[in-house]
Formats: structure tokens, C-alpha cells, sequence
């Protein structure tokens, strides 16, 4: 976690910003490309920018194709953690209720105390998340989703209908080789 | 809090609690009850301490969490042990067709008092677009939803 800026700063630049953020983006040592041949990822939302082990939705309206719309579905489950985690942690350390009040250069180290606890309350006051560890049925081996990087750049452009990311199409292709769309919504009539 | 995690976590931070004045349990107690949204005027009152040594417990609670290394946030992205089952939990908790998510991440706007002149260089880079004072947070998770 970073909490380095300021509320007016945009979560891009603070991620950009952060230690974690400036790894991800580089890509340069030997960890980092591991994981991008191993196809990992980690998944943001549409401010942030896209990389190689940075998973965002495809922009704009996909509603016209299903398979970039059951991407951004299932980014869109995944991210789902994380706010939930953020409920969780506002919901369980109510110094966040308010605004707080401690003299501005201890905020940083309030909040990383406040994350630190969260953290320590799920180890010690949740069980049977076990079971769901197991990892022998995975239905995709990570390292399907090895693609090859030539040829694609990512662009540095803001504009996020310019931004090309190698992960984010094969991301997409393992959804519409799945055969993956976004679930129907019912809808009850009388 | 159950009684065994709190007993666990007055463990974890005894250690790193400084020796002398309220007991390891005040300390831990009057913490935890401030970040839990406590006041120091119920919480003094409670442990019988007066507001500056109420402070000086909560600080030390405050600096004994960040020393222990047992609290630590990591991310064990070296072990490929902890990738894999961390990829397969965000896989089979959401029934994705992506095995491959190590966390997820995004900003929260902590609410924050307008910080003075004399504290910051400028006052308005701390106002947000949700109208308020705030701390720009990132935090990644796991599917456990512990931030990593």
C-alpha cells in the first residue's frame, strides 16, 4: 500500500507513483519479467493505465463485442476484492469515519497502521478459506496466456482507446476460447 | 475482536511496547479502540490515565504495529507457491475464466482535516474531486481480501 499523496492527485500518477506502481511499469528486473512469461497479472480499473502486468477493461462501450465485454466482467469480478476489502477496512476501523485529525506527516503512518490491523483481523478472526486454496482443477494454465510481446507497443498516450496491451487480448482470447460472456440479466415479469 | 486475537496481537506487539507506565493490554486496548473510531475522553476515563499519557499509548501502540515485522504488508511475488494459490483463490472465487490474478488494486480517498499552511506546501493539492479533504491511498488485495 502507498499513501504518499495528496487527495487531489490522480490514482494513476499516486499508483505510478508508488514503489509497486514504478516496479510494474518498468518491468526491467528479472522478477518482474517471470511473471509476465508466466502470464500473471493484477487487475486495476479503467484509470489506471495498461501493461504488461497491469490488467485493465478494454475502454468505451463493449457491448457490440461480447468477449471484450465478458473481459471487462471478469476483471470486473476480480476487482470486486478490492473493494470489498476497502468496505471491510472503513466498516472495521472507524477512525476513518471521520476525518482525521492527527497532525498531517503521522496521516501516512495512521493509515498504514489501519491496513496492518485489517490485515491481522482477517488472519486471526476468519477460517475455512482453505478449502478454496486448492489450485489442482484450474481450468487455464497461466502460462496459456503467454503471449508474444513483439510487435504490440504499449503506448504512453493518456488517451485510453490508444492504449495497445499484449495482456489485455489474451485475456480476452482465453474468454471467447472459454466461450465466457457475461451473464444474462433476468428480468421478472408478471 | 475475539479474545484470543486480541491476546495474539498484545503478543505480537509486546516486544516493541516500551517498558513502564500502562501494561502491555491498556496499551494495546486504548489503540485498538481509537482505530476502531473510540474517544479519548470514554477511553481515559475508562483506564484512568490522563489525556497526554492516553496519547503516548496510542502512539506507542501506533509505532509498535509498524516495528513488528510479523505485521508486515508484503507481497511474496518470489514465491511461486503463494502465486499459484493466490491466482487459483481469485479464480475459484469469482468462477473466472482467469487463473493468472495476483491482486487487485485501487485508490480510496481518506477523509482528512484541512491540513494548515504551515504543514503543507499547498493546502489545496489535498482537496479531492469528491469535495473533501483527503489522503489518495493505494492498496492491492488478495482474494482473501488482505492487503498485500
Amino acid at each position: 500500500m502507498s499513501c504518499l499523496n495528496p487527495g487531489s492527485v490522480h490514482d494513476a500518477t499516486a499508483f505510478a507513483c508508488s514503489r509497486f506502481g514504478a516496479w510494474a511499469f518498468s518491468a526491467s528486473d528479472e522478477l518482474a519479467v517471470r511473471l509476465i512469461s508466466e502470464g500473471y497479472c493484477f487487475v486495476g480499473d479503467e484509470a489506471y493505465v495498461a501493461s504488461e502486468l497491469v490488467a485493465v477493461p478494454w475502454p468505451g462501450r463493449t457491448m457490440d463485442d461480447p468477449w471484450k465485454d465478458g473481459n471487462n466482467f471478469y476483471q470486473s469480478s476480480a476487482r470486486i476484492h478490492i473493494e470489498q476489502a476497502f468496505c471491510q477496512l472503513v466498516w472495521r476501523m472507524g477512525i476513518f469515519w471521520r476525518p482525521l485529525k492527527v497532525p498531517v506527516h503521522k496521516r501516512p503512518v495512521v493509515a498504514q497502521t489501519a491496513f496492518k490491523l485489517h490485515n491481522f483481523c482477517r488472519r486471526h478472526d476468519v477460517e475455512g478459506l482453505g478449502h478454496l486454496s486448492d489450485s489442482s482443477d484450474s481450468a487455464v494454465d497461466p502460462r496459456s496466456l503467454i503471449g508474444c510481446c513483439d510487435g504490440v507497443d504499449v503506448a504512453t498516450s493518456p488517451r485510453r482507446s490508444r492504449q495497445r496491451s499484449n495482456l489485455r487480448e489474451r485475456m480476452t482470447s482465453v474468454v471467447e476460447k472459454q466461450g465466457r460472456r457475461r451473464p444474462p440479466v433476468h428480468t421478472y415479469s408478471n | 475482536m475475539s479474545e484470543p486475537c486480541f491476546e495474539s496481537l498484545v503478543d505480537t506487539l509486546r516486544p516493541f511496547l516500551p517498558k513502564g507506565g500502562c501494561s502491555a493490554e491498556s496499551c494495546v486496548s486504548m489503540g485498538l479502540r481509537v482505530f476502531a473510531g473510540g474517544s479519548y475522553l470514554d477511553l481515559s476515563a475508562i483506564h484512568g490515565i490522563g489525556r497526554s499519557a492516553f496519547y503516548n499509548s496510542v502512539w506507542d501502540f501506533t509505532d509498535a504495529v509498524n516495528a513488528a515485522s510479523s505485521m508486515d504488508i508484503c507481497l511474496p511475488l518470489a514465491d511461486p507457491v503463494w502465486r499459484a494459490r493466490t491466482a487459483a483463490l481469485f479464480q475459484r472465487r469469482q468462477d473466472s475464466p482467469f487463473n493468472n490474478i495476483l491482486g487487485a488494486f485501487d485508490g480510496i480517498a481518506i477523509k482528512q482535516t484541512a491540513p494548515s499552511c504551515s504543514e503543507v506546501t499547498c493546502v489545496a493539492d489535498h482537496y479531492c474531486r469528491k469535495g473533501l479533504f483527503a489522503l489518495n491511498t493505494q492498496a492491492m488485495c488478495e482474494a482473501n481480501f488482505e492487503f498485500t
